[in-house]
């Protein structure tokens, strides 16, 4: 009878954290119009980024935006060019992070998206491309 | 540069390079004198230790005059250390020198500091008063001279140093380096530095210098230079306590980057002159011309102790703005709506500091246009003066011929603006907006903690619907938009509005309330208001879209309305014929339309016989309920579901009547839209 109890309640337990863990999923393919739009103006600039990311010149920060670390590997007349890309690139990932939180319906999720979002960036980066690690420093991929 | 270092203005160096010179001159006299005794002991060697002094450090020097009657001069110099910098291993070796008493000449010396070999000529003429010293890379390919030439007479001196491309990197490795240091990665000098002065202390230089193939950059990249040609035209006099000095630098050639600013060298020039006194650098004249934006007047005064600037004045008039833009206003605005603006025409600025803080900004605009390379805004012919003052309130006024905001079109307008401090205001303002127009009252705009602050009241002038459905690129709509606006106001980056805006729609009158809009001008706006249209004329709406005909009228409330880039992700929508006696008859075609639309709607097998014999029909009550979460709309119609499970959108009543039921409950939203959208482009309905 005991172990019977037992038996339950850890399946009751085990259902309840599966169930929390269901509940608390976030949907990181939310598809608002935001998210579209963010998602398809970044699928344009990507392509002028490549040769960036190639050369070293841009790299995929730990908090899942991306800067420019070695400004020696751009000629200077295009310097400024890239920080634009930068920061465009950038705006529209915070934005990106914030929407589909919102679209999950918890903008404190924010945070924990970005996180995930920073390491399937990571993740998804070709040979050769540069990444922040965890401590701050940074590897070539 | 630290104040201990402006060699011109303590002295300090200089001097003790006087004493050192003369201590230095007298040791060899006493060298001289003894020679005899030397020559009887062909070898001398004297070693110092250390020699310190606030300015430099000498670490094991050892002098050496080997042999006779040509005696070899040797000097080793073991550390050499000013400021932060050190050099080891300083040799200068002289064989033969010539001593006597009159003169000391080196015709075949060498110089090696580090890695770094050089030959060296130098003569000292005491009867002549003359001191000569001439430099010259050991592989001297670029034919590579430093030349100093001392002349005296009694207490007064001059002095010329010239340089024949003369390498700058080794020049600018002296200078005193920080930690987030520039290397110079090359520079060719070539030109001459003249000095003048009475004993220990300089009355006057002048340098004529060319600087060539500069090159240099700091460890990220993010400061740096390349192919840089700059003329420098210099001269400085002392003129009892001050000195008064005169300058002009031109770069025809070259490029720069200094975060977040690009500049390509294309003949800009900076001139200058001013005075140096009681650790004060006073600018009384200056000119920096930017080559294809236009030129600028500027004062100053510049503490050189605390290296502050205590004030400064600038005057520039018709600058060239899409120079300006490019270089300089679009790098500072990668964040804003300006990063990818376009500008054409002239601006004016006037700039006054003074006591750390800015006393007057004044700027003028002059048949300006700016367009958003989005598309989402553009005026046309803006002219403006606009004066700000830290202490006084200012007047001033914007005016342009014509505008656009995210693709509604505004007419020529006038806008008188007030500056007091950081805030500013508009007390009235009329901008056409289509047919119509926009009254702007008691604007007023300040900086807060949070960013950026303002609000207005306002009044919306009857504007045609259908022009401003067109100008939106949004489904047409007939009527008109007009009411008050009790107050709108932006803070933390949200617009809202409180009060309710009412405007004419379809014969009928729409009400949008809880407004709030954040981000405009973003890739991603957000809206969210509540809604109501009450006795909306459908046969005019119906007719509008070429829908099929309905007659009637129907009242609307969407409730909890959020779009998310103009698009809706969220509505409580409810629609259901207005209270009142009026005509309700449906078409054949809106009926066939209604069906094709909901895709499982339904009519009686009877209905659906005649539905082909009869162009009208009657109803009592149309019904329709849609809570949109997402894409998915939720959809109902009039009154509780009926016995099989439907809901009923319009229930029919007279001869011939019609009663329509809808059974999907759940309805994909932008596949509804589109059926409606081809129903319309169309008309000829999809069958399902």
């Amino acid at each position: 009878m005991y172990k019977q109890l037992v038996r339950f309640m850890m399946l009751v337990s085990l259902g309840c954290l599966l169930y929390a863990g269901t509940a608390t999923a976030v949907d990181f393919e939310a598809n608002t119009p935001a998210v579209t739009r963010l998602k398809q103006n970044m699928r344009q600039r990507h392509g002028q980024l490549v040769p960036f990311y190639d050369s070293g010149a841009v790299g995929l920060t730990r908090d899942g935006l991306i800067v420019l670390r070695d400004a020696n590997a751009v000629p200077l007349s295009g310097r400024q060019s890239v920080n634009s890309l930068v920061a465009a690139e950038n705006q529209d990932r915070n934005a990106l992070y914030r929407e589909i939180a919102l679209a999950n319906n918890h903008p404190e999720w924010e945070g924990n998206i970005r996180s995930t979002f920073a390491q399937r960036w990571i993740a998804s980066a070709r040979s050769g491309w540069w990444y922040q690690q965890e401590n701050g420093s940074w590897q070539r991929k | 540069m630290k104040p201990d270092r402006l060699w011109f203005h303590r002295g300090d160096f200089l001097d003790c390079v006087y004493r050192l010179f003369t201590r230095f001159w007298l040791f060899f006299l006493i060298l001289v004198l003894c020679f005899p005794a030397i020559a009887a002991t062909p070898r001398f060697d004297f070693t110092l230790e250390n020699i310190r002094h606030p300015v430099f450090s000498i670490r094991s020097a050892g002098i050496k005059l080997i042999g006779a009657p040509s005696p070899t001069l040797e000097i080793n110099l073991g550390e050499v250390a000013i400021g932060k910098q050190t050099w080891h291993g300083l040799r200068l070796r002289c064989n033969p020198v010539h001593i006597d008493r009159e003169s000391m000449n080196c015709n075949t010396g060498t110089l090696q500091i580090g890695e770094r070999f050089m030959t060296m000529i130098f003569r000292l003429s005491l009867q002549h008063k003359q001191f000569v010293l001439e430099i010259r890379p050991a592989s001297n390919k670029s034919k590579e001279k430093w030349r100093l030439e001392v002349n005296w007479q009694a207490s007064k001196w001059q002095g010329v140093l010239q340089v024949v491309n003369g390498e700058g990197k080794f020049l600018a490795d002296l200078l005193p380096q920080g930690d987030d240091r520039i290397q110079v990665h090359q520079a060719i000098l070539n030109g001459n530095i003249r000095l003048s002065g009475n004993n220990a202390s300089v009355s006057a230089l002048s340098a004529r210098l060319g600087i060539s193939k500069l090159s240099f950059s700091d460890a990220s990249g993010l400061h740096a230079g390349e192919g840089i040609d700059l003329q420098l035209d210099a001269d400085a006099q002392q003129k009892r306590n001050d000195w008064q000095w005169r300058g002009k630098i031109t770069w025809p050639e070259g490029e720069i980057f200094w975060q977040p600013f690009y500049f390509s060298g294309e003949g800009h020039q900076l001139t200058a002159r001013g005075t140096v006194k009681d650790e004060r650098i006073n600018i009384t004249q200056g000119e920096f011309n930017l080559a294809g934006t236009g030129k600028a007047d500027f004062s100053a005064v510049a503490g050189i102790a605390d290296q502050s600037l205590q004030q400064a004045w600038l005057s520039a008039r018709d600058l060239e703005l899409s120079a300006l833009f490019g270089s300089i206003i679009r790098p500072l605005a990668v964040d804003t709506a300006l990063a990818e603006t376009e500008a054409a025409g002239q601006m004016n600025i006037d700039w006054r500091y003074q006591g750390n803080d800015n006393q007057e900004l004044i700027v003028g605009l002059q048949d300006v246009s700016l367009t958003d390379a989005h598309g989402r805004f553009a005026v046309e012919r803006l002219n403006a003066h606009i004066p700000w003052n830290s202490n006084e309130k200012r007047d001033g006024s914007i005016r342009f011929s014509n505008a656009q905001m995210v693709g509604i079109p505004l007419g020529e307008t006038y806008i008188p603006i007030g500056t007091d401090g950081m805030r500013f205001s508009i007390p009235r303002a009329e901008i056409p907006v289509l047919d119509g127009k926009m009254l702007i009252e008691n604007f007023v705009a300040s900086m807060q903690a949070s960013g950026w602050q303002w609000q207005f009241d306002g009044l919306l002038a009857p504007i045609s619907m259908e022009k401003l459905t067109e100008s939106l690129h949004i489904q047409p709509m007939f009527g008109t938009l007009s009411g008050t606006i009790p107050r709108m106001s932006y803070a933390n980056s949200i617009m809202t509005m409180d009060g309710e805006l009412v405007f004419g729609i379809f014969d009928g009158v729409a009400v949008a309330r809880n407004l709030a809009l954040s981000g405009p001008l973003s890739l991603t706006p957000h809206l969210t208001m509540d809604m109501a249209m009450y006795h909306i004329d459908l046969d005019l709406l119906t007719r509008a879209y070429s829908f099929g005909n309905m007659q009637g009228r129907v009242d609307v409330e969407i409730d909890d309305l959020e779009l998310i880039n103009w698009e809706p992700v969220k509505f409580d929508a409810k629609l259901a014929s207005s209270a009142g006696d009026y005509k309700r008859r449906i078409s054949q075609a809106a009926i066939k339309n209604l069906i094709a639309l909901g895709g499982g709607l339904a009519v009686t097998a009877i209905q659906k016989s005649f539905l082909g014999l009869f162009e009208q029909f009657g109803y009592a009550e149309i019904g329709w309920s849609c809570k949109l979460r997402g894409s998915v709309c939720n959809m109902g119609g009039i009154g509780p579901a009926t016995h099989d499970g439907g809901y009923m959108l319009i229930k029919g009543s007279g001869i011939p009547a019609i009663t329509i039921t809808g059974y999907n409950r759940k309805v994909d939203w932008p596949e509804l839209l589109e059926r409606l959208r081809h129903a319309i482009e169309s008309g000829n309905p999809i069958i399902h």
